[in-house]
């Protein structure tokens, strides 16, 4: 089964992850979103980010997590493209993110944010799945 | 998904009442303004769910109203509307949304809509040129030193008093494009950051820019005092805070998730996440709300003046001379104090608007003089190759909706099955066949904002003149779409 996949929203959109460890959870949905946006990753100088985050559970973390690349897309012009999340333990998680800065304006689809709606990270039989909604 | 039609009481034809027995935790019943038009949209869609989860909320007074353009949203449905009580109630960010005074503004003209058509493809090309849209675009306007918090405190007049308007467009704003309790000292630095290079940036999405013909004429009297005139060009532009907007209402959240524990509420809805009005983290996101309402209005100040010089250039007049005057600049996405009457006693109250418009009837003192006869102008956009309509407030607004009412056609189709039904060819063409000239970032962004994706903005139109809501003072056509 994929890791992720994209949920139907009348108005927004959603992804649906699945990871076999909070890392993978935190990293596919990191994929997710940026397939939202963008399906073919624009070209861009090569870059990586260290991001150090937490947050009270691990819902409240993970859309501070892709909030957090949001930013980056938006203020630094940084496009994710390698998300690699090497842990998330006690509601805080550290990362380091490839991608590519952007050389230009790219149009594709507009995250205004990560909602926390409905989210909710669960367990299940192998390891853990959430749905995440996103505010275009 | 539950089935809400078994609790659906139908007050009229026009009107359905979700009892607070139907879903637990409703402290007040809610409304729902759906002609029968609207029902089968309504039946399967989950945003009746989100009309009774705001129900839910500490100090709501009296209903959950939605609009009739409702339809799924996050934490309130679009189309929602919720007066709560300043003592007792809370405020929540997500009664507002993320683009924080995402709004409306019409600029009427004196161009004969037939010379508009005639140049139609030069204009398309032109104002794409001339408005930033896009994901990263940015806009020549730099905010220096100060410039900033100016913008947060004065919202459109910083653009006009700095070259990028008219004085007179002021009076034609809601509120005076600008609320007076901003506090930039509220909008933090991620917010700033994001905001720093979008002043006049269009953004993507639903967000747009049209030409349009005022096609037909309903109220005479209504009209002249909007400035409108059948078969002239009129300017529509919709765009909200942007990025700064966004990070307000993110940072806000993240205060009131923790909030929320503390003061022991229980939510349908992490989405929901509120505040006491009167606490210190309420008062905080009012006073940044206010602040990131100041910077859409600002912002829409600075399109309608791109779009001016665009429309110099090609029509080859001033905008003086070409009637460029401001019709009205509406916010859909917001929260206000305002004094509504309740159980025959004025209140001051907190009006959550997602995605609803306000429409103050006739003689409302907040009203521009030029108004004050007739009602407040409601501008309500329709989809792409339809019509959008220009509607006054009545006073049965002000007694049943807070005087709020719709603020368009609402989406009826997801962006992800949108893009499986239609293709961009036959969307173009269709347009083109409708007179439509289209110019946009992405055939992902046409194909997401197809006329198909919306509902017949004729039907929720109709929904609110028949629910008395409001009336109908003009139906305009595009001619140009600008998307981004």
């Amino acid at each position: 089964m994929a890791p992720y996949r994209i949920v139907e929203h009348t108005a927004d959109a959603g992804i649906h992850v699945t990871g076999g460890t909070l890392e993978e959870l935190f990293s596919d949905a990191a994929r997710g979103m940026m397939s939202v946006i963008c399906e073919v990753p624009p070209e861009g100088w090569p870059e990586t980010h260290v991001v150090e985050l937490s947050a009270p559970d691990a819902e409240s973390l993970i859309v501070d997590w892709l909030a957090e690349l949001l930013y980056l897309l938006e203020v630094k012009n940084f496009f994710t493209t390698d998300p690699r999340v090497e842990k998330v333990e006690g509601g805080a998680m550290r990362a380091v993110v490839g991608g590519a800065r952007l050389r230009g304006v790219v149009h594709a689809t507009e995250i205004k944010a990560v909602t926390h709606h409905m989210i909710s990270v669960d367990r299940t039989m192998n390891g853990f799945e959430t749905t995440i909604y996103f505010d275009l | 998904m539950p089935d809400w039609t078994k609790c659906f009481d139908n007050i009229s034809d026009y009107k359905i009442k979700i009892p607070r027995t139907c879903f637990e935790g409703m402290r007040v019943p809610g409304i729902i303004y759906a002609g029968p038009e609207l029902l089968d949209d309504l039946k399967s869609d989950d945003a009746p769910q989100q009309v009774a989860n705001v129900a839910t909320l500490p100090g709501i007074v009296e209903y959950s109203l939605a609009m009739p353009d409702i339809h799924y949203g996050y934490g309130f449905p679009i189309g929602g509307v919720a007066a709560m009580s300043v003592e007792e109630g809370v405020i929540s960010p997500g009664g507002v949304g993320f683009d924080i005074n995402c709004g409306v503004r019409l600029l009427a003209s004196t161009i004969e809509a037939g010379d508009a058509r005639a140049k139609a493809d030069e204009l398309a090309t032109m104002l794409f040129r001339d408005v930033p849209t896009g994901v990263g675009s940015t806009s020549d306007i730099r905010l220096r030193g100060g410039d900033m918090d100016k913008v947060l405190r004065m919202g459109a007049a910083w653009a006009a008093r700095n070259g990028m308007g008219w004085e007179e467009d002021l009076e034609y704003c809601e509120s005076g494009g600008a609320l007076e309790d901003a506090d930039p000292g509220e909008v933090g630095r991620r917010a700033r950051e994001r905001g720093a290079n979008q002043l006049g940036t269009l953004g993507a999405g639903n967000h747009f820019i049209e030409v349009q013909e005022v096609e037909e004429i309903f109220d005479d009297r209504a009209a002249r005092a909007f400035g409108l005139e059948k078969g002239m060009a009129a300017v529509m532009i919709h765009s909200g805070s942007r990025g700064l907007g966004h990070q307000v209402c993110d940072d806000a959240i993240r205060t009131m998730r923790e909030a929320v524990v503390r003061y022991g509420y229980e939510l349908p809805d992490r989405q929901l996440a509120c505040a006491p009005v009167e606490s210190p983290e309420g008062r905080a996101y009012y006073a940044g709300m206010c602040a990131a309402a100041n910077f859409a209005w600002a912002n829409r100040q600075c399109l309608a003046h791109t779009v001016r010089g665009t429309m110099e250039r090609v029509f080859g007049a001033s905008a003086e001379r070409l009637g460029l005057r401001l019709v009205y600049d509406v916010a859909h996405n917001i929260a206000k104090f305002e004094e509504h009457e309740v159980g025959g006693k004025k209140r001051r109250l907190c009006v959550h608007r997602k995605g609803a418009t306000r429409a103050f009837a006739a003689g409302h003192p907040e009203l521009a003089q030029r108004h004050a006869g007739v009602g407040q102008p409601v501008i309500v956009p329709g989809d792409m190759g339809s019509a959008s309509y220009v509607m006054a407030g009545t006073p049965q607004a002000m007694a049943e909706t807070w005087g709020s009412v719709c603020h368009g056609a609402g989406r009826v189709k997801s962006r992800t099955s949108a893009k499986k039904e239609f293709n961009a060819a036959s969307v173009l063409e269709d347009l083109a066949a409708h007179g439509v000239t289209v110019r946009a970032g992405s055939k992902k962004s046409l194909l997401e904002e197809a006329p198909g994706a919306y509902k017949n903005v004729d039907h929720v139109v109709n929904t609110c003149v028949n629910a008395g809501l409001a009336t109908i003072v003009a139906r305009l056509r595009p001619i140009v779409v600008i998307k981004g």
